[in-house]
């Protein structure tokens, strides 16, 4: 059995029509066993929701919902978690230091840090096309991380 | 140049195939790495059954938008020290 955590950016493709770009995405989950756990970090549907309520477009509006309704249905949510506290300290010190990045930068990164220490927490591969996501698994080996579109 | 196409699905192997050839000195040769698509035989399992349901729900607009929604809020948030 397998973990996956699902990123944001790979949540809302699976919603797309199937094309040569995408379409790894579709064969890595056709390839999923049945016992295989997806799981979708809730700062996604943070992201989502906000879209949703952001949106002017009725029709988006629809899509959207639609989206979010699938994750839930389809999906574990992993809520932020008190273990993933220390992770995250350890995590963010460790990419600060290894890439020199200064502290308006480094913010921007919170999240995508926050994420990725719910992956170790949870012994589940984080599946983006982020980049800062390689970055910190060549820092950090227990975070597992892959990219699908690739 | 001289193109070699690896039939490899697997994109661990093929990170590992860029790192390595990122890592050797890029001046004494230029490298250029293509992955072709390979058809994969699909299963119809519970997962398949999910990306069927969830395939072309959304617009390419939509995708677009929510991905920059999803950057607005990840740019826009910050661990602030307590003071």
């Amino acid at each position: 059995m397998k973990k996956y955590i699902l990123d944001t950016n790979i949540a809302s493709l699976l919603g797309s029509e199937e094309n040569d770009e995408n379409r790894l995405i579709f064969d890595k989950f056709y390839s999923l066993e049945d016992d295989d756990v997806v799981m979708v970090s809730v700062i996604t549907l943070y992201e989502a929701y906000y879209g949703l309520k952001n949106s002017e477009d009725e029709e988006q509006q629809a899509e959207i919902r639609e989206n979010i309704e699938y994750i839930q249905k389809f999906f574990e949510i992993v809520p932020l978690d008190l273990k993933e506290m220390e992770l995250y300290a350890d995590l963010k010190v460790l990419y600060k230091k290894s890439t020199g990045i200064n502290k308006k930068s480094m913010k921007k990164n919170d999240l995508d840090i926050l994420i990725a220490s719910t992956a170790i927490a949870k012994n589940a591969t984080l599946i983006s096309y982020d980049g800062i996501f390689k970055k910190l698994s060549e820092i950090e080996p227990k975070f597992k991380w892959e990219n699908w579109l690739i | 140049m001289q193109t070699i196409r690896l039939d490899i699905n697997n994109h661990n192997i093929f990170n590992t195939i860029m790192d390595f050839l990122n890592n050797l000195p890029q001046h004494e040769f230029k490298v250029k790495v293509e992955q072709k698509p390979v058809m994969v035989k699909r299963k119809k399992g519970k997962w398949a059954k999910v990306a069927d349901e969830m395939r072309g729900t959304m617009s390419p607009s939509t995708i677009e938008y929510l991905k920059e929604c999803s950057q607005e809020v990840r740019s826009g948030f910050e661990l602030r020290d307590l003071k």
